[in-house]
């Protein structure tokens, strides 16, 4: 993320690092793995978070650098606010159509965006904290990222057949959550 | 052949962040901020920054990616497809799974970049679920 941030931008600079996460998807017969996923996108929020310029609809001009159009652009107060809801809600919706509860959950792996935004998600399912990956401390917003960075860090505490509910939020706006049975014990 | 559903799981899990730390109080000499106010509203105390001319996302994924195949024990030729989860490009095309593709050696693989952000990650993985479930692409 560090090549589209503009650090003279203090409400935006102060979020975003630099990292990437990659998991392995193979075939299972055992019934393991992505369960369900819900996502979702709604394109008027696309004002509050984007690039100005460098695409089709404002290709790349002395102007545009000049403008410091090439950074990612955020309207903080208005992303928060539709995160908070919508990264919680559609948690709640995917353990309703899959008839579960947070008891049911053996881990809430959330994007890590905002500490506030992350606990109101785990409140809204019924997870305490200790069942909650939070490394924002670390890394900061890494975007696509996030997830798979916790999923790597947390890899030796999960078990075979623990249900996972892994959730996100972002520009777009873009939002979802998957569950997953995880697969395997860490050797 | 049997008929049992096929569902995609999660066999793997990598990551690669880069060594450099920008910190709280690092931001505080660039802009009018500071550590406290900075933890108190978003949980963050120091980010990772990846330096180095000419480094891109796919110096990250690279790694990333390679050190999946090792946990696995599996070369990257057999992976089938490689979906990236990116809004930083190494250009703007070709795909940064393409790059990706290459610098690792995954010749049999094909792949292409999602853009959504910072549900990139979900997005991506839906995706790639999907072609696992189809039963077309086993890695």
């Amino acid at each position: 993320m560090s090549s589209i941030i503009d650090y003279q931008d203090r409400a935006t600079c102060i979020i975003f690092g630099d990292g990437a996460g990659a998991v392995l998807l193979e075939p299972n017969e055992e019934g393991y793995g992505v369960q369900d996923s819900l996502l979702r996108t709604d394109g008027s929020g696309g004002q509050y978070l984007h690039m100005k310029a460098g695409g089709s609809k404002k290709p790349a001009s002395v102007e545009t650098v000049m403008a410091r159009e090439h950074y990612a652009f955020q309207d903080g107060q208005p992303v928060f606010k539709f995160a908070v809801k919508g990264m919680a809600d559609i948690s709640a919706e995917l353990l309703e159509r899959n008839n579960m509860t947070g008891d049911d959950i053996s881990w809430l792996v959330p994007h890590q965006a905002n500490l506030r935004i992350i606990d109101a998600t785990a409140n809204r399912i019924g997870l305490p904290k200790e069942k909650v990956m939070i490394n924002i401390q670390k890394f900061g917003n890494t975007t696509a990222g996030t997830i798979p960075l916790c999923l790597w860090e947390w890899e030796n505490q999960l078990k075979k057949g623990d249900n996972i509910v892994l959730a996100a939020f972002g520009g777009g706006f873009t939002w979802g959550a998957t569950l997953v049975k995880w697969a395997y014990d860490c050797k | 052949m049997s008929n049992k559903k096929i569902t995609a799981a999660i066999t793997a899990v990598s990551g690669y962040v880069p060594d450099d730390i920008l910190s709280n109080f690092d931001l505080e000499k660039m802009v009018d901020t500071n550590d406290e106010w900075i933890r108190s509203r978003t949980g963050i105390s120091e980010r990772r920054i990846l330096k180095g001319e000419g480094l891109a996302t796919s110096d990250m994924v690279v790694p990333a990616v390679r050190q999946l195949c090792e946990k696995r024990g599996i070369s990257p030729e057999e992976i089938d497809c490689l979906v990236v989860g990116t809004v930083t490009p190494d250009m703007i095309f070709p795909s940064t799974s393409n790059i990706a593709c290459d610098k690792l050696g995954a010749k049999n693989a094909w792949g292409f970049d999602i853009l959504a952000a910072c549900s990139g990650f979900l997005f991506s993985l839906t995706t790639g679920v999907s072609l696992i479930e189809s039963g077309r692409y086993k890695k």
